[in-house]
């Protein structure tokens, strides 16, 4: 780790690369490969861990349509819409600052990643506007729940899936801004080259991952 | 040690995508938001709730796609990362089916959240069981 930071510069003007594990020297690209599909691997078991919670939607909506449907009325659609268009943006910046990254073109990622990060940030910020919406009438989970305007059995029980699944998620958009951050920074040390830039691309696997699991929230909590 | 950082690493196969112009990305990102908009506007139509949850997520199905295709550049990776991420898929399906299949064929005698359970009708033990169970001491 010490030594990355005395890395010296490679001919056309980027910091030298970190050396490639011996097992796959002379061969780039299984290296590539290998870094990428242990990516994927990870990804898979975020996809089931959110699998969970989802079945539990599928569960407890079940159980109770009714509350399902009044509490889904009770969100707001235009923040709930506000942040997908954000997380699909943010998305798009991301896929870009990749493509910068993986043609050598450093400060276009790193002011791309910035907007990204940016855009986490605002999804943030009305996720909790929302949150805070929440806790003042009282809708809430379990026996927290104190909201008179959702009359059928089950009403905490959806508050139960809500906090739960978008908690989970906005952990997971805290995490993918630290991920992008930490690549914004190398961008800036010039660290990524056509030959060299999974961290960038990674990272943008796992925001992009984040921005799948909205997908799938956005229609379920807000619209249906 | 001596780093071969072949620029060749690019030319690996399957990548050919990667190398295709930014335009692309704002293409794909149209069509999300025009799919957002579309989910936003098929919700809004009076429909039974079936065809609601079935639209919704018909067209997040298709955004997945979208974004795993090209944002995540799945179209035209290494076949197995194609492989972990449709499989996780099938795996959720699977998950989400049984759980279901288990949850909608619940009835008395197998909801455990029934209590107390003395209060269950013995006529409907005497049908659900070929052999009655033993009366309940008194």
């Amino acid at each position: 780790m010490e030594a990355s930071s005395a890395r010296a510069m490679t001919a056309e003007g980027y910091l030298a690369p970190p050396p490639t594990p011996h097992h796959y020297e002379g061969n780039p690209a299984a290296h590539k490969h290998a870094v990428r599909f242990g990516m994927w691997l990870f990804l898979a078991t975020e996809i089931l861990l959110f699998a969970g919670l989802f079945v539990g939607y599928a569960t407890f909506r079940m159980d109770f349509p009714e509350a399902f449907d009044q509490a889904a009325r009770h969100l707001s659609l235009f923040l709930g819409t506000t942040n997908t268009l954000l997380l699909l943006t943010s998305s798009l910046t991301v896929a870009l600052a990749h493509h910068n990254a993986e043609h050598g073109k450093n400060r276009n990622a790193f002011w791309l990643l910035l907007v990204s990060i940016a855009m986490g940030a605002g999804f943030l910020c009305i996720k909790a506007i929302e949150y805070a919406e929440k806790f003042r009438e009282g809708a809430l989970p379990g026996r927290f729940f104190t909201f008179s305007e959702i009359t059928a059995p089950g009403g905490p029980m959806f508050y139960v899936v809500y906090f739960f699944t978008t908690g989970l998620h906005a952990l997971h958009v805290i995490v993918g801004m630290s991920l992008l951050a930490w690549v914004a920074v190398r961008c800036w040390r010039k660290e990524f080259s056509p030959g060299h830039y999974a961290p960038v691309e990674n990272a943008g696997l796992y925001w992009h991952l984040v921005d799948l699991v909205w997908i799938f929230l956005y229609p379920l909590l807000y619209l249906v | 040690m001596a780093t071969p950082h072949a620029a060749g690493a690019e030319a690996a196969p399957g990548h050919a995508t990667h190398h295709a112009s930014a335009a692309r990305y704002f293409v794909v990102w149209i069509g999300l938001l025009a799919l957002t908009l579309t989910t936003f506007g098929v919700s809004r139509i009076p429909m039974s709730g079936h065809m609601h949850l079935a639209a919704a997520i018909f067209i997040a199905c298709i955004k997945v796609f979208l974004v795993a295709s090209f944002f995540m550049h799945l179209w035209g990776s290494e076949g197995t990362n194609k492989l972990v991420f449709c499989v996780s898929f099938v795996f959720v399906a699977t998950l989400l089916f049984f759980v279901l299949a288990d949850v909608r064929t619940r009835f008395t005698l197998t909801n455990s959240r029934i209590r107390p359970l003395p209060d269950i009708d013995q006529s409907v033990l005497q049908h659900q069981y070929p052999r009655a169970p033993e009366a309940p001491a008194k």
